[in-house]
């Protein structure tokens, strides 16, 4: 019994944790788009079910390209309150109403946030961390604070996918969480469609289980054994559709008619005005999922949104490997969210609890099993023969470090702990002068010691006068760093990292290729052709991105002229990508070729005869052989370009378009950095707070990874 | 190993020339205009070939290339500058380098965390605490000034390059010598150094391209007209002059050609320096 309570009490605690983040943030939200719609919808209910009219379920369902069983939950939270005066009927575009009725409001989105926490507390009870990162996340505290139709799915499509590992677990009461599955996925559809991508991951796991069983037996049994694990998943998604039905009864009337409008509408809305208005890129999603939201800030307890994001991208491979279902989830929710055209912050809920799950996985590989395993280390007896180095093995290296360690200090030590100082303070050009005479030093260390208090400088009001626009250097606190790290600049830094994995992983791929390709005996012209490769690699990096700049100028640029044509495809943030990826690729592929020339060299001859004489051929060479014995002699290169890459700016000058930090922390010092920030300019210590956060991420990145290639590679970081 | 059938031959070169193709037609792109005197402005038409044959672009720029100084005076502070900064890095990075990659002492791996730390840091974080330094020293705006801005961007990572170069030469080449009665220093450099060499020689330049291809750091420090260098006044004809694209065509291939060719001339002896030091770039 004991056994079942503690995890019992976490899961009430992170619980409790996650309703009142909630309740703080209901408090403090403004009305936001479609919240009138919503309330609307819940208004006619419960004003039809208040005047003993049951049928007006069948007849109502305001907002119809949603189906209706949150709206119904909302008029059942409402319908308590009594009657209130009719909300308008306005345009989905329509700007936030100001005149709903607060206790409508807040009656609603309780409900809301009782489902969340219903959400956080059914996963807490088997992935407590997960469920932390659920509870933390601010764009689900916003949407699940709201009245919008994101919290009741959420919670369902959690149970689904709960249930369905119980059953997969087995035991005698499988089936009965089979039905709870089916049941909850049902649910799920007749609160918002997007959210049956979890029944999607179920049916991916659950048939490459029933193919993964079958494996090793002859056709005929296999497809036997296949069909014999699959029957189940049929039942289950026919009590899913049966019950989406039930639920949904706003359908019954006419099922195929207002299912088919319903299901129409999205795919017109995500073409249309309104969505093409907002131009965000393709990735959008992923720039939503790196911080949090931006808005309404002091509503949110935490912002770790960005911390969860990257944990989970630490923890994709063991997700992969430990908890298949969340993968898929995560993996179809994503394509999703990249593919589909509508890119609404509130989507990425879609996938908020895999990347949770994730990023539990992630804080157990990264931080809390290498503590761990500190930890014993620490606590085992010392191995015999290894002393520690002593006073006089220093005496010994004084001379030897001496002159790089003064330019070292001076050239990079003071700046970054400059860096650091600055970060705390509101330095802009106005300010200027009395900071580089002293200003920094003084606000920040008066700051420090107490004898400054914060000013009110915010990274959310720099477009706005505020009392920081003044000659003199004020103290800031920690609150701007805070902010960055915290994914203010989510746009710049998803970039960062999606420009550092495409054009590192394209340059490896085609430099390794190229230096395949080369190395033959026999072959002809391989010095010629490797001289003229080399070439890119020799070339500024600045000058080769005006070469490619002009070669790929959407009208007029050399490739439009040959073609006669303006070429549109090329414009936009898709095809400024792909140029800027061409360049990438282009600066960046000599080096490795070079690299896996040499590496290739490496391994011995016999190594291949031995291989041809098992029957080894060219592509089994290659996987098995070739590239396992030259890839980790390329990863102590590829992780220095990948250095390079995610501080890559001079590449993007020549283009409109694409900002790294490395970019954005060079234009916050220009007098003026662009929009966004109104009149304010030279903002110094805006562009060092994101230093730090650069220098904090890379370190973290390249420690994780050069732990994992350590010992292939030889070769010590850290 | 088996010998190649002609097939495979043809599909290798084949391969071969996509690649090629996409290594050369940014450039030529670019460079066909240098040699092109039948327009002005942006093309607006496409060649492959110079409509009108010159160089007379090539003289305007080696009269008047930027900020009204001639080609080889530019060409002049980007070498001092660049030159400066890698010598700069390399001598004073060289003994840490193999003082990390050899020695024991106490704070080795503090300090390897912070040399990593400040190879990270994107060069813009550089500028207020270099000028505050510079300004002390009293010159800011120099050459000299430039080329400390320089070697503070190339130094954490050469520092960094050279260890890993001196730590890949086997240690008991080095433990040959000590037995012989030579000590830290003999050994460093009568084994070390010549081994690590063309590792060394591939990590300077790419010390030696960073500062030769920089120009946003120097508008910011030099403000003085003849100090500024081929890179800067590149900059300048393509975001300030903004139209003259056939002599910034020019102004390109004069800068890069240079550098291209001695690259291509010592490629064989650096690239030996590539696996045999496992220098980074």
């Amino acid at each position: 019994m004991r056994k079942r309570l503690l995890p019992a009490v976490i899961a009430g605690i992170i619980a409790i944790a996650a309703f009142g983040i909630r309740l703080y943030a209901i408090d403090r939200l403004p009305v936001d788009y479609d919240e009138d719609d919503y309330l609307r919808a819940a208004q006619l209910i419960s004003d039809g079910l208040r005047a003993g009219d049951p049928g007006i379920l069948l007849r109502s369902n305001y907002r119809p390209e949603h189906p209706p069983l949150q709206k119904i939950a909302f008029a059942l939270a409402v319908l308590p309150l009594g009657p209130r005066p009719e909300i308008a009927d306005a345009e989905t575009s329509a700007p936030p109403s100001r005149s709903l009725p607060a206790d409508m409001v807040s009656a609603a989105r309780v409900s809301a946030a009782v489902f969340a926490a219903a959400q956080t507390a059914a996963l807490a009870l088997l992935n407590p961390l997960a469920a932390v990162a659920v509870a933390v996340n601010s764009y689900h505290v916003k949407y699940t604070s709201q009245v919008m139709l994101e919290s009741l799915p959420s919670l369902t499509s959690v149970l689904c996918v709960l249930a369905y590992l119980a059953w997969a677990r087995g035991g005698k009461r499988r089936w009965m969480w089979l039905v709870l599955s089916a049941v909850a996925l049902g649910l799920t559809a007749a609160s918002k469609y997007l959210y049956c991508i979890a029944g999607l991951a179920v049916v991916a796991d659950a048939f490459l289980r029933a193919v993964g069983q079958a494996r090793g037996l002859p056709w005929r049994a296999a497809l036997r054994a296949t069909g014999r694990g699959l029957a189940p998943l049929m039942g289950w998604g026919a009590l899913a559709l049966l019950v989406f039905f039930v639920a949904d009864p706003y359908l019954w009337p006419n099922p195929a008619g207002r299912l088919a409008d319903s299901i129409v509408y999205h795919s017109a809305y995500s073409s249309g005005a309104e969505v093409q208005s907002a131009s965000f890129p393709p990735w959008q999603p992923f720039v939503w999922l790196s911080g949090s939201v931006a808005w309404e800030r002091s509503a949110y307890l935490l912002s770790l949104d960005l911390a969860i994001t990257l944990l989970a991208l630490a923890g994709l491979g063991r997700l992969w490997r430990r908890q298949r279902v969340y993968a898929w989830w995560l993996l179809l929710g994503l394509g999703f969210l990249l593919v589909w055209n509508t890119k609404w912050p509130q989507y990425i809920l879609l996938v908020s609890v895999p990347m949770a799950v994730a990023a539990g996985e992630g804080l157990r590989a990264v931080l809390l099993e290498p503590l761990a395993a500190r930890w014993a280390e620490r606590t085992a007896p010392r191995r015999a023969g290894e002393q520690p180095a002593t006073r006089r093995d220093l005496w010994r290296a004084t001379p030897w470090l001496l002159p790089g360690a003064i330019a070292l200090t001076a050239l990079a030590g003071f700046p970054l702990l400059y860096q650091g100082l600055m970060a705390m303070t509101d330095l802009n050009t106005l300010s200027l002068r009395d900071g580089i005479t002293g200003g920094v030093f003084r606000a920040a260390l008066n700051g420090l010691a107490g004898l400054e208090a914060p000013s009110g400088f915010s990274l959310y009001r720099l477009g706005e006068p505020g009392e920081w626009r003044t000659t003199v250097v004020h103290y800031t606190g920690l609150r701007q760093i805070g902010d960055v790290f915290a994914g203010v600049f989510s746009a710049q830094t998803w970039f960062s990292l999606m420009w550092a994995a495409l054009s590192v992983t394209l340059s490896a791929t085609l430099g390794t290729g190229v230096a395949l390709v080369l190395n033959r005996r026999g072959l002809r012209f391989a010095g010629v052709w490797r001289a003229l490769f080399v070439i890119p690699w020799a070339i500024p990096e600045f000058l080769g991105a005006v070469a490619w700049a002009q070669l790929m100028d959407p009208d007029g640029g050399w490739l439009s002229l040959a073609l006669g044509a303006p070429l549109p495809a090329l414009d936009g943030a898709l095809g400024t990508l792909l140029a800027q990826t061409l360049a990438g690729v282009w600066m960046g592929f000599p080096i490795v070729m070079l690299t896996a020339t040499a590496a290739l060299k490496l391994i011995p001859i016999d190594v291949y005869d031995g291989a041809a004489m098992d029957g080894a051929t060219g592509a089994g060479l290659l996987r098995h052989i070739t590239l396992p014995l030259v890839f980790p002699l390329l990863v102590p290169a590829l992780i220095v370009r990948a250095v390079f890459a995610f501080n890559q700016f001079y590449l993007f000058m020549p283009f409109r378009g694409g900002s790294t930090l490395a970019s954005l922390a060079y234009q916050l010092v220009q007098p003026r950095p662009g929009p966004g920030f109104g009149r304010a300019g030279g903002l110094y210590a805006v562009s060092a707070a994101v230093d730090l956060f650069i220098v904090a991420a890379l370190l973290i990145g390249v420690l994780a990874l050069s732990r994992r290639t350590r010992a292939a590679e030889g070769v010590t970081y850290a | 190993m088996r010998r190649m059938t002609r097939k495979e031959h043809l599909l290798r070169q084949a391969l071969l020339v996509v690649v090629g193709l996409f290594v050369v037609v940014p450039i030529w792109g670019i460079a066909y205009m240098a040699f092109d005197s039948s327009f002005f402005g942006r093309p607006s038409e496409f060649r492959v070939l110079p409509g009108e044959f010159s160089l007379d672009l090539f003289g305007r720029v080696f009269e008047r290339a930027a900020q009204s100084l001639p080609f080889a005076d530019l060409l002049r502070n980007s070498l001092n500058v660049s030159l400066g900064a890698t010598a700069f890095s390399v001598a004073l990075g060289a003994s840490m380098a193999y003082a990390f990659a050899r020695m024991r002492f106490p704070g080795r791996r503090v300090g390897l965390f912070a040399l990593l730390a400040g190879s990270l840091m994107p060069p813009i974080a550089l500028i207020i605490p270099l000028y505050l330094l510079l300004a002390s020293l009293g010159i800011r705006t120099t050459q000299l000034g430039l080329m400390i801005v320089y070697a503070a961007i190339a130094m954490p990572f050469c520092v960094w390059n050279m260890r890993v170069a001196f730590q890949s030469v086997p240690r008991e080449l080095e433990e040959a010598a000590f037995i012989d009665g030579a000590s830290f220093s003999i050994a460093f450099v009568r084994v070390t150094l010549p081994l690590a060499l063309p590792a060394i020689g591939l990590a300077a330049f790419v010390a030696f391209l960073g500062a030769y291809s920089e120009f946003a750091l120097g508008w910011m420090f030099v403000d003085r007209a003849d100090n500024v260098t081929l890179a800067m006044g590149l900059w300048n004809a393509i975001s300030l002059a903004g139209n003259d694209w056939n002599f910034m065509a020019a102004y390109a291939l004069m800068m890069s050609v240079p550098v291209v060719v001695v690259f291509v001339l010592l490629q064989r002896y650096l690239v030996n320096g590539l696996l045999a030091g496992k220098v980074e770039l």
